[in-house]
């Protein structure tokens, strides 16, 4: 909200300097973090450990099919088992597969953080339909 | 930059630890390395939370994270100093002495039936307990050396504490951002998070 918006809807210009000038307090924002992750421990937890078993998975086969000779011989005969090479490919495939997770990761968390702070009720239901509704 | 920040940074470290053969000598660069992504990273803190919540593109929730916490950058850095340096220093410190502590009569009654402790001690002797209590073959250190705490615990504890510590430091931080975001709203006038919207 600008000055002139603030001005439009009745707050006085001193209220618009004091509550620019209000200071963003450490020691409120972390207990505040603190107590939310204190909280909702558990569906942190769930939200942390589901994508990251989703992706396990994939990195380790992903890992293992490198390893495999047929798989060489198809896919990077060319540079005759460089092992460079491969290693590009396992880094970039496994770096796009942290990525995904990572945002998976942080977005919900965000979403909790979200719902906690609007007083919202934190359930499974509620972060899926929260994730839900920003897809637009 | 990073990049070329990292490969100083351990060009000076192995020129360092070549030249002094001292790890303590690299502290203050790794200190002043991780001021300036502390620095960098406070600038695009809640750029996740932008995107997320008000559904922004990549270039729109960075410039949001660079200008909503207008004359705020200072509290922004000092939340992230402390979550990245405090909490995790403070899980070290007090799971180390807690190990020490805790294991130190089993493992002194266990010196002398089972096996002997100064082997450990002798292989952990090389990062100089600053002031120790010495007890026979064992000594256990006295001071808040955190060097001394974090080496010289066994490696299975080490990276029990360093996997707790980097899960505990990583949810904060994810919270914080998302805490400091409606906060900033909050302050700016763009978002109600008081009770009265309880459902």
């Amino acid at each position: 909200m600008d000055e002139a918006e603030s001005i439009k809807q009745g707050e006085s210009n001193q209220n618009y300097i004091e509550r620019l000038s209000a200071d963003l307090k450490v020691f409120k924002t972390i207990p505040q973090s603190f107590s939310i992750l204190i909280k909702h421990f558990w569906t942190f937890f769930g939200l942390m450990i589901t994508p990251t078993a989703v992706a396990f998975p994939f990195q380790y086969f992903i890992y293992r099919i490198l390893q495999l000779k047929t798989f060489n011989i198809l896919v990077i005969n060319a540079w005759a088992y460089n092992l460079p090479v491969q290693i590009f490919i396992v880094t970039f495939i496994s770096l796009f597969i942290e990525l995904i997770r990572i945002s998976m990761i942080l977005g919900s968390f965000t979403f909790v953080t979200y719902l906690s702070l609007t007083h919202q009720p934190v359930t499974f239901f509620s972060i899926i339909k929260a994730c839900w509704n920003a897809r637009y | 930059m990073m990049l070329i920040l990292t490969f100083l940074l351990n060009q000076e470290i192995k020129g360092l630890r070549y030249f002094l053969s001292d790890q303590e000598a690299v502290f203050p660069f790794i200190f002043i390395y991780l001021i300036t992504i502390i620095v960098i990273w406070a600038f695009v803190f809640i750029a996740i939370p932008a995107c997320v919540i008000e559904n922004l593109n990549i270039i729109k929730s960075l410039k949001r994270s660079l200008y909503l916490p207008k004359h705020h950058h200072w509290s922004v850095f000092k939340i992230l100093g402390a979550i990245l340096f405090l909490i995790p220093a403070s899980i070290y410190l007090l799971t180390g002495w807690l190990y020490i502590y805790v294991s130190f009569p089993t493992s002194f009654l266990s010196n002398y039936v089972l096996f002997n402790l100064s082997n450990f001690a002798s292989f952990y002797g090389d990062f100089n307990f600053a002031q120790t209590l010495t007890i026979g073959d064992f000594s256990i250190p006295l001071s808040l050396n955190f060097a001394s705490l974090y080496w010289g615990i066994p490696e299975i504890v080490r990276t029990t504490i360093t996997v707790i510590a980097q899960l505990v430091t990583s949810s904060l931080i994810t919270i914080a951002s998302g805490v400091v975001y409606f906060n900033l709203r909050q302050i700016h006038g763009g978002t109600e998070t008081e009770p009265s919207t309880r459902p």
